[in-house]
Parts: structure tokens; sequence; C-alpha cells
């Protein structure tokens, strides 16, 4: 058995994964998947297109786990399967299974759907299947507008990694529409948009804006296709990447990079680019003193606990080692898989500030020695933080909330007191959020 | 439209069975593919997996493994891994490439000095056909022929999560038949050491739990001439008639029981799931109650020994609705996930009975106690 639990110490992280496309796992090791690591995964990703039907082609196995995810989340009615048999896989066969399944599903809907998300998995794309000529043929056959999506994680260190695409995919039903764009903003890379009483919605308003659209809020399919006249995009999650650039160029839609930041410094200068996109003059400053109050006072309540931060958390997960470190709270774990472009600036102030910190990946093998060790913190945030740190408080800062701005970080204090008051059962919390790799 | 599945998710793939069975045995077990085909095991069809240790790991294939054909980078993974014995499955991916995965275990064995279990799952076909593949390999090259035996001893064959089963239910099992003097030697695979199930030829007879090991179990008469028995003790009565097949084969003269059956307002009746479960379910009411139609149908295999003329296998949704609608059950037993296809009223005549391969972490913590003595008390309120 292995003796040496994988690791690397933050001060020289950097330097180690730099040459391996800023993967934080060990490359001469076999994966491990634990129960704690995933997201929302292709299949709930892909349900979000309003008034949209879904159908997979796929071996069956490939198709459970996001299946079961969307059960759990009651977005299995848009859901259908068409299962590749070994016979489909050799002869292609399913290529022409594809219209009639269509037919059928098309058929046994009370109401016609707007549009069809045609998903198809690495199995065809080493096949070399022609999907997107079948969408075409589909268009025109059934007059419904699809797209593909394409659940292939063998390319999951390639430059169109199948989590930044399914974004993708999600945004191609807009529409082009002619120049004339309204003063309205997109929040992209997120599932949801963001939480009512955040600060960002009263001081994008009281800039002009006049309304903030997510997919996820946009019941019907025309409702959603506004956001192809929105004159703005705001880029919150490093997986809606490659969408905000693709709506860029097809749709004219210009983007801010604002990944979610609990640092008051890393708001603020989230604002400042939003200012900048905007060209207009944000009323963001005045919120500063109140959320600084706030927080210390639950700082304070809390004490120096000892916290592990986690990369399921909806953060980027050493900017928000920073912030907490810099709050003086001892970090002496973060588990991640890869340093996120978002993430290189803190890592260098964290080398200098917190080199005590290790971090560790949570797709080496050595994890099982990790949870054989039993290392405990105060604190966990982030299921992965929670799993392997077993038996301390956990703050999942789960996906499923979009906390954001000043609100966002105040909220994320006081989830890491409410922990300690209505402690949870990790397990069933995890289970439930329906995480998928 | 064969193939086409609108409201039942996809179920459990070939090689969750390969990993179920391998599970707790202590080898390293390698899913030859992207880490989602890992995901699908170690996250929905393996509740033993949260806080374990076992070592249940993707090869990490990647596009440029595939496309180039390099086979090379699963032996050098694996060279830090030291396992009793390592088990690779393969995934759909592996399968399309026609990955060589016979000579890639040659080469790990080789190289590491451990054996190596290659299993061609492709993730087309459900979990007890890797499951049986699992069970096989384990009866064919696995045990420790020796001399001794146990009297009145038998292995549980067949027992894995995927199977329905926790190892509550194999300990009401266990109980049902010590109580009626027979001796447990081994369990595949739950409950027992690889240790263990190496030494399972001191037992005199083996006791088939699934459908996931009747191939295991006829390797072991072939190869070693130990006899088996089907099925599951479920209640008092069927509990004896299973003890009392064992101890027959063993050479004990039973004597021929009498039991007055109840009367049931239930005249037709369907089960549908693991074959060797309802049929044993079928057995145990049939042995206490007036019901002489029991349906048997199962969406996974079905060994045609085993089934009675009106038994079905269902090989889509379409013929499941079929099944439903052909006719009027009073009384069905199966996975909750399949009342989605019947009406409210035909939903009050249904008895929950999970199935993991089948609803996942859906329901795998609803437990329901169908094993042993006391396994027909979530039905008899219905019957």
């Amino acid at each position: 058995m292995r003796q040496k639990i994988f690791s690397i110490p933050i001060t020289y992280l950097k330097k180690e994964v730099k040459n391996r496309g800023n993967k934080i796992y060990p490359e001469d090791a076999l994966h491990y998947c634990s129960p704690s690591v995933g997201g929302w995964g292709v299949v709930r990703v892909a349900c979000l297109v309003p008034e949209s039907v879904v159908l997979f082609v796929i071996p069956q196995g490939c198709g459970r786990h996001g299946a079961i995810a969307s059960m759990m989340h009651n977005y299995d009615k848009q859901l259908f399967y068409l299962y590749m048999s070994q016979v489909d896989i050799v002869t292609g066969e399913h290529m022409n299974k594809i219209d009639k399944a269509v037919e059928l599903i098309l058929s046994k809907l009370e109401k016609k759907p707007k549009a069809l998300v045609l998903c198809c998995t690495c199995t065809d794309d080493l096949l070399g299947s022609d999907y997107e000529g079948k969408a075409r043929l589909l268009e025109e056959k059934f007059d419904i507008d699809v797209r593909i999506g394409r659940m292939n994680p063998i390319r999951k260190e390639s430059k169109r990694p199948p989590e930044l695409m399914i974004q993708k995919t999600i945004y191609d039903y807009l529409e082009a529409v002619s120049n004339e764009k309204k003063d309205t903003i997109n929040i992209v890379g997120s599932f949801k948009g963001f939480t009512p009483k955040c600060e960002i919605n009263t001081i994008l308003r009281q800039a002009g804006i006049e309304e903030i659209l997510h997919i996820r809020n946009l019941k019907t399919y025309e409702e959603y296709q506004k956001m192809s006249r929105s004159k703005y995009n705001l880029l919150i999650k490093p997986s809606g990447k490659i969408a905000t650039k693709e709506m860029k160029r097809r749709l004219k839609i210009p983007f801010a990079d604002v990944p979610v930041a609990y640092r008051i410094d890393g708001i603020e200068e989230n604002y400042r680019k939003i200012e900048q996109l905007l060209g207009r003059t944000l009323e963001y400053k005045k919120y500063r003193r109140a959320t600084e109050e706030v927080i210390q006072d639950k700082v304070k309540a809390l004490g120096r606990l000892s916290v592990a931060v986690g990369s399921t958390a909806n953060a980027c997960p050493f900017e928000l080692a920073r912030e907490l470190v810099e709050r003086d709270f001892y970090v002496p774990y973060v588990f991640a898989d890869q340093l996120l472009p978002c993430d290189e600036v803190h890592v260098d102030w964290l080398k200098e500030n917190a080199p005590y910190i290790t971090v560790y990946s949570t797709m080496s093998p050595t994890m099982t020695l990790f949870l054989q060790e039993k290392k405990k913190v105060d604190l966990a945030i982030g299921f992965d933080a929670g799993y392997f740190c077993s038996g301390s408080k956990t703050v999942p800062l789960s996906l499923d909330e979009q906390l954001y701005g000043y609100e966002g970080a105040k909220i994320l204090y006081s989830r890491m007191i409410e922990v300690f008051e209505k402690p949870q059962d990790l397990k069933k919390e995890m289970y439930q959020s329906g995480m998928v790799i | 439209m064969k193939g086409l599945y609108s409201v039942l998710p996809p179920f459990a793939p070939d090689y969750s069975g390969v990993s179920s069975v391998f599970f707790e045995l202590g080898g390293v077990m390698v899913i030859n593919g992207a880490d989602g085909c890992t995901g699908n095991v170690t996250g929905y069809d393996e509740p033993r997996f949260y806080s374990s240790t076992a070592c249940v790991y993707s090869s990490g294939l990647r596009e440029l493994n595939a496309v180039t054909g390099d086979e090379s980078f699963i032996v050098e993974r694996l060279k830090n891994e030291k396992g009793k014995f390592i088990a690779l499955a393969s995934t759909p991916t592996p399968a399309v490439i026609g990955m060589d995965q016979r000579a890639i275990a040659q080469k790990i064995s080789t190289e590491l000095g451990v054996p190596v279990y290659h299993f061609d799952t492709t993730g087309t076909y459900t979990y007890e056909k890797g499951a049986s593949e699992a069970f096989a390999r384990i009866a064919e090259n696995m045990l420790i022929d020796m001399d001794e035996k146990i009297d009145n001893s038998v292995n549980l064959l067949g027992a894995i999560p995927l199977d329905y089963w926790n190892e509550v239910q194999i300990e009401n099992i266990k109980e049902a038949l010590i109580k009626r003097g027979i001796h447990i030697n081994a369990c595949w695979a739950m409950g027992s050491s690889l240790e263990e199930i190496r030494h399972s030829l001191k037992a005199q007879m083996n006791l088939v739990l699934s459908i996931s090991a009747l191939k295991a179990a006829k390797i072991m008469k072939e190869m070693y001439n130990i006899s088996y028995v089907i099925g599951v003790p479920i209640g008092r009565g069927y509990s004896d008639v299973v003890a009392d097949k064992i101890k027959q084969n063993l050479g004990s003269d039973m004597e021929k029981k009498e039991v007055i059956k109840k009367a049931s307002n239930v005249k037709k009746m369907l089960i549908i799931g693991e074959q060797i479960l309802a049929n044993s379910i079928r057995k145990a009411v049939k042995l206490e109650y007036d019901i002489e139609d029991i349906k048997v149908a199962s969406f996974f295999h079905m060994d045609k020994d085993l089934m009675e003329s009106t038994d079905k296998f269902i090989d889509s949704e379409d013929s499941f609705e079929e099944l439903l609608r052909k006719s009027d059950y009073d009384l069905i037993v199966g996975d909750p996930l399949f009342k989605i296809f019947l009406s409210p009223t035909e939903k009050k005549n249904y008895v929950e009975l999970p199935h993991l391969a089948v609803s996942s972490r859906l329901y795998w913590d609803n437990y329901v106690c169908y094993t042993g003595e006391a396994g027909m008390e979530f039905l008899r309120s219905s019957l």
C-alpha cells in the first residue's frame, strides 16, 4: 500500500503545476472519485433551456448518475434516453434511430417543446458521428431548434471540456438579433441568479440596468430569447468562459470576468470591472463599511478557528482561503484539483502569508490514506473539505445558491456561525445535492 | 420503441456489477474510462463507498490516450498501487476503440507481480452481467483447493448491494440458516474477507442468492463438485424449505411438512425485480397463502430454467407498460420508481421493494426487511 499522501505545499504550488496545465492532481496516478466531488453535471445544465427536452444518445452506463441527480431535482420530465447497443456502436445504427425517437417523444408530450438538446458522449466523439448534421435534419423535419450537448469527460483536460461546452450549448439557442440592444445584463456561468437580497441587484438597477437575466429565472423560450438582446454579460463562474466568449463573437455581447469573491477588495474589484463594462459609475462603496462591521462581529463570535477549504464550494478556493487567512483563521488544508486563473494571484499571496497551507488533490488515490488519518478541523467549507475532514462542521456553500457581492460575504460568515448552532448531516446533504462528476 | 426510455433512469451498468463484487476484498478496482464512469459507481451504485477506504479508481482515460492507442498509461499509473489483486473493468470508450484489456492485464501482472483480473464490460449491459463474470472469476481463479470440509456448511453466493442487499439482510439470512442447523462458511461478497472466500471449498454446498452468482455456482459444481441450491430464505415457511433443500442435498431425510394455506383477497400478483429474490418471494407467498397467479418480471437477466411459463423478461419501457396494462394485478411488488407507470388506484396496491440497481440513492436508505424469518412481514398486510 502507499505510505504517503500526495500533497503540495502552497509555496510550491504554482511551480509544481505550471508544466502540467495547472492540474494539481498527479499525472502518474489513477484517479480517485470521492462521493464529494462533482457539480451539476451535463444533464442538469442541459435541462436549463426553457421549454426544452433533452435526448441523450448513450450507452446506458453513461447516463445513470445524471439521470438520478435529475430525478432528485425534478428535471426528469424533460429528459429522455436512447440507449446504444453494441451493434449500434459497430453499425452506427443509433444515428438512424434518433429520428424515430424524437418523433415518439414529441408525440408523447402534451405541449410541443421549443428546443431539443441532443446529447452524445465520448463514444460518438470517437466514432466521429455527425451530430451537427443530424441536428439540422431534425430541425427541418420537426420544426424545433436543436443544438448539440456533449457529455464527453475524456475531453476534460482539453480546451473544450464538457463542463464549459455544455454552458455554451445552453446559450447556443439565442438568436442573433439586429443591433437594437436593451439595457439588460445577463449572468453567465452560474446555475442560479443572484440571491434576491444581494446588493448588486439594487446597484445595477440604480445605474439604469432594466433587468438582470439568468437562464434559470426565464420560464419560457421567448423570455429566454431576451438574453440575446442584452447589452452585457457578467461571467461569474469560470465554467461560463467559453459561453461568454462565444456570445461576444456571435451575439456581440461584451462581458466582464467577475468571479464570485468573498474578500471585500475582491468584491470591489469586480464592481470596478462592471463599471468599466457598463461605462457608468456604480454606487457600491457605501456597502463596504456596513459589510465590514457585520463580518467583524461574526468573525469575533467565531474565534480563531481552523478551517479547511474545498473546491466544491461556490467560490474560487484560494481566494476564499485568502479571505479566511486575512481574517486570522487558520487554514491548514485546501482541496483542489486544478489551479484556476482567477486564483493565481491569491496563491501568490498565500505563499507569502500562509506558507503552512498544504494543498491536496481529491483525485489522488492517496486520499484514501487521508481518510484513514481522520484529520479534523473546526470547520470545513465545501462538501469535499467536509468529507475528507470527517467530523468537522461543514458549510457546503453549494452551487444551488448563488452568493455574490457584499451580501455573499456576509452570508458566508452567517453560515459559518449557523453550522455550529444547527449542525447538518453531511452525508444526507451531500447526496441530496446530487453532485455528478 | 426499444431502447428509448422516457421515465426510468439508466440502470446500473455492467462495470458497477464487477466493482460491487470486489469492493470488500482488498484489491484495487480500476474502472478503465473517464472519471464520469467511475463517478457512476462510487457515487450512485455503491452505498458502501461513503467514508470507506476501498481502492476503487478511474484509469483517468483521456482523449489523447484513446486517439493514439496509448495503453501503457494504465500500467504506469498502477505502479504505485499494491493490493491483493487488481480488477480491471472496461467502460464504453475502451470498448469502442478496441483496447486490449487482456494484454494490459498481462502486462500489469508481469510488471507488478500481482494477479490481475480483466473484464470486457462495455457499459451497454446491466450490472448483473458484470457481477456474474466477477463471481465466475472468483470461482475459477481464486479458490484454494482443500480436503477439509465443514459439516452442514454452505457458502452464500451473490450478495451485493446492487441486488438489494445490505449487512442486515445478510445477517437475517445467516440467522435463519444457522437456526436450522446450517453453518455459514463464506459470503460472496459481503462480510467475508478475501481469505475467507478463498477457503470456500471448505463448504459442502452453495446457496445462490441472486442470478449474478448462478454462473459461479455452476462453475464450482463443474470444477469442485459442490452442489448448489437456489433461493433466499424469506419467512419461516420458505426458510424451512431452503434449509431442507440444503440438508437433502447433504443426504439428510426430511420430513414433509403440511402447511395450511391462508385465504387472501389477492388473486393476481406481480413481482418485479431480480429473478431469484422475486422467485423466492413468490414461493414464500404461495407456501402461506392461497394465491396461484403470481408472475415474476425483470428488466435484468432471467434464467430460462428458473422462469415459470407466465414470467416475463422486460426489454423496454413499452413492454413494461404493456405488461402492467394486460392484467389487473391485485398486488404489485417492486422498486418504488416503477410506480410512476401506475394510476393512483393501482398505486394503492403496490408494495415497495427498493432495488438499488434501478433507483440508486433515491431509495437506498429506505430499509425494507425482506430476508430471514421476518422477511414476509413487509408484504403480509397487503396479502
